[in-house]
């Protein structure tokens, strides 16, 4: 098995990604958007 | 099923595991075998987490959730996203830097050889068990609404998946895992637009969601507080939280999955991508059951989905009592059409006061409806004190069965073995590397040449599948079986996760005081289960804290151990 680098492991981010940090920003903000879309939804069909 | 069913069936089912022993041909070692080398790129490592999580308990029971309790079921998965972060942040990295082949190898680096084998026992015994039920649970529908022998669906399940595991190795599960999650995904859109397509005519999708909501079956969110509730936001952010960073970051068959990353980035974007994926997904199959439903208010349901046992009673001493009660239920059927079409003219008049009233009618309808079908499911057992009365299980198949054309029909029940394949292959493969690297390399054989131990795996992966169509064909009947197989693990990992944060976090706690305080803490959660104190989410917190607050204390007491 071959030694990986943290730089190897930022090398690895999707386009437009500047850090982990921001990539793991974006997983959250997903999550709290998801929470709010479905509360709002749940409010509209209810 | 038809002859065209059968050939999408087999056709689906070979053309996946072909491929994946074709991916995966070559010269093989033990790195290969075990974790494939770590040449993976991080959508297979998304794929194969998801495939390994989605096991065909996800797409029998969670359309019956959505179809019988509404969508609030996805809350479960709301402590997931943040789960993968904290996984990128601590454990690939430690895992990836150690270069190891299972979790637990890092505890006896960190504790010692005792702890390792606490955590390994735990582990080998929740996951062969829960393999077992992963076998049995879609066995048993399969076989009861196809007319197949539960013995024969048991052992195909499990021996086919035992084929291409023990013949391709790790590499093999995560190529027949991306195969799978595709045919899945593209199967369940077909499966959701099959079902608004067969509404009546003027009803489109906004308006089944409409009806659906005034049915109450669009509960996303519930926010009040309540410990003994299985699904709400605080039960799904913090104990689902601790349940999927034990499960992610201590089940070698999830750490397996992406110990497969080519490199720590890799891992790494695998578990986040599968952190934005996995709600939108689980969405996507309760949003299934829940059309399903309203389907259903238009359309005469079955009285009892799993239709075998109903036919049973129709030949026995109950037969009278059941016809009253299906007269009674086609009486209900008839009703609850007119209330719909009311509620649905209310709501394209947008008056407020008709939706009202036929919203109240609608839910008094299946408040009766429910005592209806109770009243079977205990006749059901009176007639059969064996009989699976967990109608939960059968809705989606028996409406794929009754509604869905020919072909769809066959992929769909692909979909449910394909999926049942994903997750008993990495349990296999998760199974047999544990035993081989923590038990047997450790402690029976430590010297011997890379060979040997390649062999061993294989001969350790046929045995563990072995093992579990044994547990298979001799699981007892149980509730809902999706939160059976949770409810096992829950009582398991959350004490196994509490050992790796201590082992991260607490550098003063020493092995002596996590050992004892692991076992201390795995008692308090086994009592909390039995008086049954908390739903069952919870357990994972309890026995998390319950570890590191033993622990702590425990080492509080120690004198220090010397190196």
């Amino acid at each position: 098995m071959t030694h990986i680098s943290s730089h190897k492991s930022d090398s690895d981010l999707p386009p437009f990604i500047k850090s982990w940090p921001q990539m793991y920003g974006i997983v959250i903000g997903t999550l709290l958007i998801q929470m709010l879309l479905f509360y709002w939804m749940m409010r509209y069909f209810e | 099923m038809s002859l065209i069913d059968w050939l999408v069936l087999v056709g689906t089912l070979s053309f996946i595991i072909l491929y994946g022993i074709y991916k995966s041909r070559g010269k093989q070692n033990i790195e290969d075998y075990l974790i494939a080398g770590q040449s993976l790129p991080w959508y297979h490592v998304c794929l194969s987490v998801m495939a390994t999580q989605a096991s065909a308990i996800t797409f029998l029971s969670a359309p019956g959730q959505g179809f019988s309790d509404g969508m609030r079921f996805v809350q479960f998965y709301f402590g997931l996203p943040l789960a993968m972060v904290v996984l990128s942040i601590t454990f690939i990295p430690i895992f990836h830097r150690l270069k190891v082949f299972t979790a637990y190898e890092y505890l006896e680096n960190r504790f010692d050889g005792r702890v390792r084998m606490f955590t390994v026992s735990l582990f080998l015994l929740s996951r062969g068990l829960s393999t077992g039920l992963s076998i049995y649970a879609p066995s048993i529908i399969l076989a009861t609404i196809l007319g197949w022998d539960i013995t024969w669906t048991n052992i195909l399940m499990g021996a086919v998946v035992l084929i291409y595991t023990v013949t391709g190795g790790t590499k093999a599960i995560s190529y027949t895992h991306v195969q799978q999650m595709l045919i899945v995904t593209i199967a369940m859109f077909i499966a959701g637009y099959m079902v608004v397509h067969l509404l009546p005519a003027d009803v489109g999708f906004v308006d089944a969601l409409k009806v659906a909501g005034k049915a109450g079956r669009i509960n996303l969110i519930e926010l009040e507080f309540d410990p003994n509730s299985r699904y709400n936001i605080w039960s799904g952010l913090i104990g689902g939280f601790f349940l999927q960073l034990s499960y992610f970051g201590t089940d070698q068959s999830q750490v397996g999955r992406y110990l497969t990353g080519q490199s720590v980035g890799q891992s790494r974007l695998g578990l986040v991508m599968n952190g934005l994926l996995k709600i939108p997904m689980q969405f996507l199959i309760l949003l299934v059951g829940v059309l399903v439903f309203v389907y259903y208010q238009y359309n005469a349901s079955p009285i009892f989905f799993n239709t075998v046992e109903t036919q049973k009673l129709q030949s026995s001493q109950y037969a009278g009592d059941y016809q009253k009660l299906e007269s009674e239920y086609n009486v209900l059927s008839a009703q609850k059409k007119q209330t719909v079409l009311s509620l649905k003219s209310a709501l394209d008049r947008a008056d407020e006061t008709a939706i009202a009233t036929q919203q109240q009618a609608l839910l008094a309808n299946e408040t009766k409806a429910k005592e209806i079908r109770s009243a079977t499911a205990d006749l059901i057992k009176k007639n059969n004190p064996t009989a699976d009365t967990s109608d939960v299980n059968y809705v989606f198949l028996r409406f794929v069965l009754d509604h869905l054309p020919v072909g769809l029909i066959g992929l769909l029940i692909a979909v449910i073995f394909s999926a049942s394949m994903g997750s008993i292959a990495a349990a296999y493969s998760s199974l047999a590397s544990t035993s081989i690297i923590d038990i047997y390399k450790r402690t029976i054989k430590p010297d011997a040449p890379e060979s040997h131990y390649l062999t061993a795996s294989r001969v350790a992966t046929v045995l563990w599948g072995l093992f579990c169509i044994f547990i298979a064909q001799y699981a007892s009947k149980l509730g809902s079986m999706i939160e059976a197989v949770n409810i096992l693990g829950s009582l398991f990992y959350g004490v196994i996760l509490g050992v790796f944060l201590v082992a991260f976090y607490f550098k003063t706690v020493q092995a002596q005081a996590t050992f004892w305080g692991a076992i201390l803490a795995e008692i308090g959660v086994i009592a909390c289960w039995w008086f049954d104190l908390t739903a069952f989410l919870w357990l994972n917190v309890i026995g998390c804290l319950l570890v590191i607050g033993f622990a702590w204390i425990l080492q509080q007491f120690s004198r220090p151990q010397t190196a």
